[in-house]
């Protein structure tokens, strides 16, 4: 049987678990309280959390320990933390429920890297549309500042560290780290050019250090029950449970907190196998900019950065969309293509022209008006907006197209020529 | 420490921190771009200077892509090529096809790149966008479908003009580039919007559809309203100028000019204009040949010669005329025996005429004013007055530097001024004697103008000022239109000469006109003639000219009733003359009463000549078209007066001939010192009471020329007029906005409007000089009545 | 013998048949004279003749005063002036072409991006005055209006080999 929910939905079992006091019963606010204490040195921590391995669960998997360690907490000037709560990606609803039933756990982690970067003023930015949560961390927030846990000079350690909130307004591309923090700032969510780092010019031009809330959710855990313990919970380079956001056509959907290197199959049986007992077609393995996988490939892998990595797509988010034999792929890229170019920011030419192009082409193909040469206009149009763009808005259109161009060709060819579905025999539902 | 890069296989040492495409441009090296300009900063959006790096996967943007040492950089590579292709293909799916109806086509960058790396055939086939247009106000047309979103005009209004006017709105293929609520640029420098935008989205409105790129010839220029001498290129199409656009200068202008210098040629091509010489016979103006009008020109002065004498003539010439008219103006005066010559039309005070050098001139570059580290300016509107002395003074600020106002109006400015220290009109002085105390005091230098120092007490605010010109290294203090023109300007420039002295710092004038410069150095001016040689006998200057007044005035493109200070006082002198001579290039219907002969001259853009700028740069210019109707060259109109005068040394065949003469003069010719010190007055004149009238020219207001360009007077900078009153003032008096009223200065009165603003201080009164309707007011700072009617 | 053929032919008029045989064929083949002005030799759609201004069958001129064949007259002989009109389209104020420059060469018509200015198969025109040479907007419009059936045949027969 595999182990669920040990790291970020630990306290999903106990009643009310979003109070202070839940979270505290199950160990919570242990290592912030320790360290406003003891005042551990701060590279054992960085040490702790470089061991544990644990990737950054947004999306690009990028080392958390490593990450940390880009910001020197004696550098003079204000640093700042930010939590990128913006959750935007289709297929993906883990940091939702993060700070609906557990947002201390987010707290004592960003209280934590705060420390460890000698940051004294972090903002979460949340997704506008989320209701609850926005609800959930603001009481989370008024508690942890009444119980001393948040403020000036925490409890006599002279450390101080404040935490506000921030509400988005509704775009995707926020959830990019450098626009997120060009929204902040109060500006358009427009990414910025990459270099500079945020790591060195970050939110009002200060260093900054972005993590998801999956990844500050993490630390607390690691730190307290040691990253050795972590590692195993994982494989190597792949510490750590890791949640997974299953939807489409299975019985349960929902949120999954499971090891990492969990084969496909486990999670899909946790899931409540296939709806109907249909046989599966493919999956999208990490959020909707993730290459698709097909069935065969699926069935055979095991859900970590590496081996997913391997396969051709990524573990992203983790969103692992599910469909069955009865989906038809031109509608489901049809689906993609139109929701990023609606999130396009528009800064740069080719996503901006690019991306109302590709939608335009399969809404046509979708509707019984392709021509023959739109699948190689497609995949070249894709190509050339991969790569070249200043965030990668451009690449998470450009993948899925070309990959279910790949995988799907014969789909795509019948609807261009009879106008109608392969799989359904509709052109439109 | 340099370090080593290859582009194209050339290799190149060049300075870390700089970006591939700086490079590139700077060894010719074409790399295709859009969004980057080398003037704003670096938004790497458009993605057209992809370029190819060795060690990375993916092409980079050049524009934002700082060199490293050994890298490795191919334009033309395949890698490149595709990408810059792929880009190319992208702004083009939604860029309507419309270059025959576009005014950018044939200049238009994007056509260029189009044709280099552009497809002969579009793969999408499907519907454009369109875009609703943006109505940003009577300069600026927009056609907003032809937006390729570089976003140049945004970072312009941010970075450059200081107002976020422009934005993007919406996202994905929804953007679009406009002002989100409707309304006109204000900027002084908006127009420049047009020269940036590399497609034709922002075009020129006034030049909308009446020329291509290609029929249009280009002639060097240098603008004739300020006194910065931005360069121009004027082009022009069968003898008429078409528009202006800038020329690159980076000690001047850089690569901007403000909307004055770009538009005002919309005023050559004016009605108003006149074309031939014309005579008042028996009060009825007859359009004569230029023969007979010369001939009567000097008939006439040489009667006024014989029954009065010659020093009973007035010479006046605005302050915009070229080196070689002011010359020969003062030549040919001089020549007849007459010293009353003056292009100081807009001052009022004169004492410190002898203490001036022998040319007014900046102590920095223009180019240097960004380094400064204080600026303080004295009664200016530098925004208006010198917009792009302006500009360098707001980098300054950028900068990081001071910049302090001391001002009798809360001018609104592109940025927030450091301090601002505000008093009434008449106060200045007293404000400047207050920080003067502050610096003696704490130099401990209190022995000069003492009991001048003493007779005034410190102000909090007047110490702040002399704290930040002491921490200062060398504070520049630049006196404007509205210390210049003050009564008290003497004392003014005396007290900015001590303060700076006090503080080891410079002083400079930001001189009316667009050759001030060049008036002081040919003497056009009562008491020093050419290159600053004190004259026989001390002369009258403007304004002693209109009190006495004369029986015979010679102007010279100046209309009085516009373009001087106490204008009432003028056009009584000019109304009780027996002659006065206009050489003018545009007649007012006031010219038609007070004038007796007009000569039609050469306005800006027909005549060649010289302007020396603030910073004593000459600039030589030839003419870009031939005059309009029968008007000639102002020079070639005085070298002729000359000649039909019978005086000696005027027979120049070129102009140049008259510039070479200067020059000459001013190598062989060692100007006397200027005077000893100044004598400070023991105590400040008494400062009167009551509502008290502060002049000044409204930016579209300044000359003739920028008078008759329609749409500039369309702006909303262009101004009506008004009287401006502060809203405590407005409230004592008991008046609304709007309300017209009776301004009365001794006999004379005149009828405007209430404008309130919070901009004005205590009981001064703005009203503007350049209008008829304000003309009627004998004192430009003088105090005046204002009646409810 | 041949003195005796020789003088048959004489008395025969022989040769006078021999040359009349030629005569005679002519003067039964088919003619190439043409009447002129009654009748007209035929030309192609590509003559260039006289010049016109076309409309669009809303009545809408199709001049958009861009100026491409202006600036591609390699004689000089066209000469615009623009503005915008009432309704802010771009349209010429003056479009003259001096006839006497012109060279008749088609480049005017070939880079026109709306098909405006042609040259018409006309071809007989002459001039009575000084001046009437320059034809102006006005007259190239009129002449347009009147042929406008036949350039519009013209350039549908010639439209396959563009």
């Amino acid at each position: 049987m595999v182990k669920m929910n040990q790291v970020c939905y630990r306290t999903l079992d106990m009643p009310e678990p979003w109070r202070l006091a839940t979270y505290e019963a199950a160990g919570g606010y242990q290592v912030w309280r320790k360290i406003l204490q003891e005042g551990t040195p701060r590279d054992q921590i960085l040490e702790e959390m470089k061991k544990s391995s644990l990737r950054g669960r947004g999306g690009a998997g990028f080392p958390t320990g490593l990450k940390w360690s880009f910001l020197n907490p004696n550098t003079p000037g204000q640093k700042y933390l930010v939590c990128n709560s913006d959750e935007g990606e289709p297929g993906t609803c883990k940091d939702r429920d993060i700070l609906r039933f557990n947002p201390h756990q987010v707290i004592e982690g960003m209280a934590i890297a705060g420390y460890v970067m000698g940051v004294t003023v972090a903002y979460n930015y949340i997704r506008g549309e989320f209701y609850e949560p926005i609800e959930r961390f603001e009481a989370a927030l008024k508690e942890a500042r009444a119980a001393g846990l948040l403020g000036v000079n925490l409890q006599g350690s002279g450390v101080d560290f404040e935490l506000h909130m921030h509400i988005g307004a509704g775009a995707y591309i926020c959830g990019e780290e450098t626009a997120l923090l060009e929204s902040l700032e109060g500006k358009k969510g427009y990414p910025r050019f990459k270099p500079p780092f945020p790591a060195s010019y970050g939110l009002y031009g200060k260093p900054t250090t972005v993590n998801n809330t999956e990844s500050f959710a993490s630390v607390p855990v690691i730190l307290s029950k040691g990253p050795d313990w972590f590692l195993e919970e994982g494989i190597p380079n792949n510490g750590g449970p890791k949640i997974f956001c299953v939807s489409g056509h299975v019985n349960k959907p929902g949120n999954y907190e499971i090891p990492l290197g969990t084969p496909f199959k486990d999670l899909l049986e946790l899931a409540g196998g296939m709806r109907n007992g249909r046989p599966l077609k493919a999956v999208i393995p990490g959020g909707s900019s993730a290459p698709v996988l097909l069935a065969d490939t699926m069935m055979n892998i095991t859900m970590d950065y590496d081996a997913l990595a391997k396969a051709g797509s990524m573990l992203g988010s983790g969103a692992v969309i599910v469909m069955d034999d009865t989906t038809c792929m031109v509608r489901v890229l049809a689906r993609l293509a139109h929701f990023y170019s609606e999130e396009s920011c528009g800064q740069c030419s080719p996503c901006r022209e690019g991306s109302g192009w590709v939608a335009r082409i399969v809404h046509r193909i979708l509707h019984g008006e392709g021509k023959p040469g739109d699948l190689e206009l497609l995949d070249n149009v894709a190509g050339n907006m991969m790569g070249r763009t200043i965030c990668v808005l451009a690449d998470a259109l450009a993948m899925p197209v070309q990959s279910f161009i790949r995988c799907f060709r014969d789909e795509f060819e019948y609807f261009i020529q009879h106008g109608k579905s392969l799989v359904d025999g509709g052109k439109l539902r | 420490m340099k370090i080593e890069i290859e582009i194209d296989g050339k290799s190149f040492e060049v300075e870390p921190g700089k970006m591939i495409i700086e490079v590139a441009d700077a060894a010719g090296i074409v790399i295709p771009r859009f969004c980057y300009h080398k003037k704003l900063s670096v938004a790497a959006n458009c993605r057209m200077c992809l370029v190819d790096v060795e060690k990375s996967r993916k092409p980079l943007p050049a524009c934002a892509t700082p060199v490293t040492p050994g890298m490795v950089v191919r334009t033309r590579s395949k890698l490149a090529l595709d990408a810059q292709k792929a880009v190319m293909e992208f702004l083009l799916i939604n860029h309507p096809l419309d270059c025959p109806i576009c005014d950018q086509g044939g200049q238009c960058e994007l056509q260029d790149i189009a044709l280099g790396y552009g497809s002969d055939n579009s793969r999408y086939d499907q519907g454009k966008r369109s875009v609703k247009d943006k109505n940003l106000g009577p300069l600026i047309e927009t056609e907003m479908t032809r937006c390729i979103h570089c976003t140049r005009c945004v970072r312009f209004g941010r970075e450059i003009a200081g107002i976020s006017e422009m934005g993007s709105i919406g996202r994905g293929e929804d953007t679009e580039i406009g002002t989100y609520v409707e309304k006109s640029l204000t900027s002084e420098l908006s127009a420049n919007i047009i020269d940036l935008c590399p497609v034709g989205a922002l075009t020129n409105k006034p030049f909308r559809y009446r020329a291509r790129a290609w029929e249009l010839t280009q002639h060097s220029g240098v603008s004739p309203h300020d006194c910065v001498g931005s360069n121009l290129h004027i082009h022009t199409r069968r003898n008429a100028v078409m528009r202006v656009v800038p020329k690159e200068n980076e000690g001047i202008n850089e690569t901007w000019i403000s909307d004055r210098d770009r538009f005002s040629c919309e005023g050559l091509s004016s009605p108003e204009r006149v074309t031939s010489p014309q005579l008042k016979r028996h009060g009825q103006w007859e359009t004569v040949d230029w023969q007979t009008a010369l001939q009567t020109v000097v008939e006439a002065l040489q009667d006024v010669t014989e029954h009065h004498s010659a020093d009973r003539i007035g010479g006046i010439i605005s302050p915009n005329a070229t080196v070689e008219e002011l010359f020969l103006f003062q030549k040919l005066l001089r020549g007849m025996g007459c010293h009353n010559i003056d292009h100081r039309i807009t001052q009022t005070d004169f004492h410190y005429q002898q203490a001036m050098p022998t040319y007014p001139k900046l102590p920095v570059s223009i180019a240097d004013i960004e380094q400064q580290e204080l600026i303080v300016v004295i009664g200016g509107n530098t925004q208006h007055e010198q917009p792009l002395i302006h500009h360098r003074i707001r980098k300054a600020w950028d900068n990081g530097a001071k910049v302090i106002m001391i001002n009798p109006v809360d001018f609104e400015f592109n940025f927030t001024p450091t301090q601002t220290l505000l008093v009434e009109n008449r106060r200045l002085p007293e404000a400047l004697t207050g920080v003067t105390r502050c610096l003696a005091e704490s130099q401990q230098d209190t022995e000069i103008a003492k009991d001048l120092l003493q007779s005034v007490a410190v102000t909090p605010a007047h110490r702040e000022v002399a704290d930040a010109l002491l921490s200062a290294k060398a504070p520049l203090i630049l006196l404007g239109a509205g210390a210049q023109n003050h009564p008290q300007a003497g004392l003014m420039y005396a007290l900015a000469e001590r303060m700076a002295q006090l503080s080891n710092g410079n002083v400079g004038l930001l001189t009316a006109g667009a050759n001030a410069a060049g008036a002081w150095l040919v003497g056009a001016v009562p008491h020093r003639g050419p290159t600053g040689l004190n004259v026989s006998k001390p002369a009258l200057d403007v304004q002693r000219m209109w009190e006495s007044e004369l029986p015979a005035y010679v102007l010279f493109n100046v209309e009085p009733e516009h373009d001087c200070a106490n204008s009432a006082k003028a056009l009584k002198a000019l109304s009780q003359a027996a002659l006065v001579i206009c050489l003018t290039s545009y007649k007012t219907p006031a010219m038609e009463q007070y004038a007796d002969i007009i000569l039609p001259i050469a306005s800006f853009a027909e005549t060649p000549g010289t302007f020396i700028n603030v910073e004593g740069r000459w600039q030589s210019f030839q003419a870009a078209v031939i005059p309009k109707g029968e008007s000639r060259p102002g020079w070639k109109v005085l070298r002729v007066l000359g000649n039909l005068l019978s005086l000696d040394g005027f027979n120049y065949v070129v102009n140049t001939e008259v510039t070479d003469e200067l020059r000459s003069l001013a190598t062989t010719n060692t100007p006397e010192q200027p005077a000893g010190p100044w004598r400070y007055p023991s105590h400040l004149p008494t400062v009167s009471e009551g509502v008290e009238r502060f002049c000044y020219w409204p930016i579209y207001r300044s000359d003739s020329v920028v008078r008759h360009s329609q749409p500039l007077q369309k702006t909303p900078l262009s101004e009506t007029p008004v009287v401006t009153m502060s809203p405590q003032l407005a409230q004592r008096l008991g008046l609304e906005a709007g309300t017209e009223v009776k301004v009365s200065q001794g006999g004379d009165a005149v009828v405007l409007q209430v404008c309130i603003s919070h901009r004005m201080v205590g009981d001064t009164v703005g009203i503007a000089a350049g209008f008829l309707e304000t003309a009627g007011l004998a004192e430009s700072f003088g105090t005046v009545k204002i009646e409810r009617i | 013998m041949s003195q005796f053929l020789e003088k048959i032919k004489s008395f025969t008029l022989w040769e006078l048949l021999v040359g009349m045989k030629l005569t005679g064929r002519y003067l039964f083949s088919k003619k190439v004279t043409i009447q002129f002005p009654e009748e007209s030799t035929p030309t192609s759609p590509r003559f260039r003749g006289l010049h016109a201004l076309r409309r669009y069958p809303n009545g809408e001129e199709r001049c958009i005063a861009c100026k491409l064949c202006e600036a591609v007259c390699p004689a000089l002989a066209i000469t615009i002036e623009a503005a915008p009109r009432a309704d802010n389209s771009r349209r010429t104020t003056v479009y003259e072409i001096d006839l006497f420059k012109c060279i008749y060469c088609g480049f005017c018509e070939e880079s026109c991006p709306v098909d405006s200015i042609v040259e018409t198969t006309l071809k007989n025109y002459h001039f009575t005055q000084r001046g009437q040479n320059i034809m102006n907007k006005q007259e190239l419009l009129a002449i347009g209006d009147e042929f406008e059936q036949d350039i519009a045949r013209d350039k549908a027969d010639d439209a396959a080999f563009r």
